[in-house]
């Protein structure tokens, strides 16, 4: 199995006016002109800050547009939304751009058409609201296997996490993702404190169904003591298997000699021989 | 009259023997059903479905009561799953075939699991079941064993356009399917993606190996793919006596 840590794309903190563009790994510079058919992306969005952190029920705004209505903490929703560059910004609920003021935001945001990405609305390391911005692994799942995406957005500190037990990601923290491959099934998995037992989250039943990319948000506060879970699955990335070798061989003709042919062949070499003495013998 | 000498009679004979023991085998292998060419008949279905549209307008999303907001983005419904219903039975009456079926799934190099009892066959359990009613429900069988004689699916070569397999599944019911083609390809080129598609017509995908066996290598080197519709579907013809349109090839059993 292999695992990767990558960092989420931290946003501005609370309250601040961003001026840093955020923007996908193949992210395009911007459209020049939007046509009339644009091409779709899908972003989901998370809802990872905790109740009594000022953000308990939010409008999420692209623009001067409505992306969530009444977004509650835990709550995770996946919309497609055209192609484009996106002025994210969240706000307590019923506020809008024109009148409020933002919980949080990020400006610039770019979403390339097919794309397919979260942005997390969450604690940082140190407590803190920020926005983080994830690419979704959609690439092909080998055969028979499951992928399993984990992200640290909890105001907690380092953690291993373990399916049955064992650790299968190591020191994960606020705001990286591990990615890893492992064979389709159902786990029992928990979320413990780096390099301990102590169990921080869970353990949570999974599901991780054949060429699904189940990703897992750990958010919350341990401080607060609410740590919990958050699940996303995308499916449909299944690989076909690699072949079908069907058969062991026991009927198949082979290009070695049987027994039968080689003995007729013995005898007549032996016959042949004897004979082509006694020939010689006569004519001598 | 002069008595033949025995000696030049042995010599004769023997040669006869020597030379001919190995020429009978050379002709009782090539009549031997499994090195014999087996064609290819009838097509398998083609998705003809349109490909989704990736341009769309703006999706306007649902007007929540309230101020009047303008709103962006289309919510995404997840998916309803549809449980599967696993085959547990297959028989081929034509060719007096009947077969337990289990579910399996890969071995480590990604290639199907096979039951190792060559009398039992497998379902790709990652794959297309009859209850999704679209894709490749695919049951694989091993042609023979190492050291077991015959497998289930020894014959279905000898399968034609229009015969039938019936498919017992695990809530009791049954299906009927009709075969649309019978194809020979070598093991380095099978279409993974489309035999094994989740997507796309519905029908029933049996897999076995046939040809030449390399016993230095990867064993046999083709495979042969009997693919199947549902009776009473589209593709399935008209008449299966017959033969729908003549225009495949009958091959000489």
């Amino acid at each position: 199995m292999n695992d990767t840590h990558s960092r989420g794309r931290t946003a501005v903190r609370r309250g601040a006016v961003a001026a840093a563009a955020l923007a996908l790994p193949f992210g395009i510079a911007g459209l020049a002109a939007a046509p009339a058919y644009a091409a779709d992306a899908t972003v989901s969005v998370l809802h990872g800050i905790p109740e009594g952190a000022g953000a308990d029920v939010v409008d999420v705004y692209a623009g001067d547009a409505m992306l969530i209505d009444n977004f509650t903490p835990g709550s995770l929703e996946t919309l497609t939304v055209p192609e484009g560059t996106y002025d994210l910004a969240v706000f307590a609920d019923g506020e809008t751009p024109e009148d409020g003021t933002a919980v949080l935001e990020a400006a610039g945001v770019e979403v390339p058409g097919g794309a397919n990405a979260t942005v997390t609305a969450n604690l940082d390391a140190d407590g803190n609201p920020a926005l983080n911005v994830y690419v979704n692994d959609i690439s092909e799942v080998a055969a028979g296997e499951s992928r399993l995406t984990v992200r640290h957005v909890a105001a907690a500190p380092a953690v291993d996490v373990r399916a049955d037990g064992a650790v299968i990601i190591e020191n994960l923290v606020n705001p990286d993702e591990a990615i890893v491959a492992v064979p389709a099934g159902d786990y029992s998995a928990d979320v413990v404190l780096q390099g301990t037992d102590t169990v921080a989250i869970g353990p949570a039943d999974l599901s991780l169904a054949e060429g699904t990319n189940t990703i897992v948000y750990a958010w919350g506060s341990a401080e607060a003591e609410n740590l919990a879970l958050a699940v996303q699955v995308i499916d449909g990335l299944d690989g076909a298997p690699t072949g079908v070798a069907a058969g062991g061989g026991s009927t198949a003709a082979t290009d070695q000699l049987p027994v039968w042919t080689a003995g007729l062949m013995a005898l007549g070499a032996l016959g042949a021989a004897g004979a082509m003495a006694r020939v010689a013998r006569n004519r001598a | 009259m002069r008595r033949p000498r025995p000696a030049i009679v042995v010599l004769i004979g023997s040669l006869v023997l020597l030379v001919g023991a190995p020429i009978a085998w050379a002709g009782f292998v090539a009549s031997d059903s499994t090195t014999e060419s087996v064609e290819t008949v009838g097509e398998r279905p083609v998705d003809s479905s349109p490909e989704p549209e990736t341009d769309q307008l703006i999706a306007a999303a649902p007007q929540v009561a309230g101020p009047d907001v303008e709103r962006i983005g289309a919510p995404v419904e997840p998916r309803m799953a549809i449980d599967p219903i696993a085959p547990v039975g297959v028989r081929i009456d034509r060719l007096g075939v009947e077969a337990p079926v289990d579910a399996v799934g890969v071995y480590e190099d990604g290639s199907v699991e096979i039951p190792d009892d060559v009398s039992r066959v497998g379902w790709y359990r990652f794959g297309a079941d009859p209850a999704q009613r679209q894709g490749s429900t695919v049951i694989v069988g091993h042609r023979d064993g190492f050291d077991q004689g015959r497998g289930a699916f020894y014959s279905i070569s000898a399968l034609d356009v229009g015969d039938t397999i019936d498919v017992t599944l695990e809530d009791g019911s049954d299906r009927e399917y009709e075969v649309v083609a019978r194809e020979v390809i070598a093991k380095e080129i099978l279409p993974t993606s489309d035999l094994f598609a989740e997507e796309g017509p519905e029908r029933l995908t049996l897999i076995s190996c046939i040809g030449y066996f390399d016993r230095s290598a990867d064993g046999y080197r083709e495979n042969v793919v009997v693919t199947a519709v549902p009776v009473n579907s589209d593709e399935a013809l008209d008449d299966p006596e017959t033969g729908g349109d003549g225009s495949q090839d009958q091959v000489a059993s």
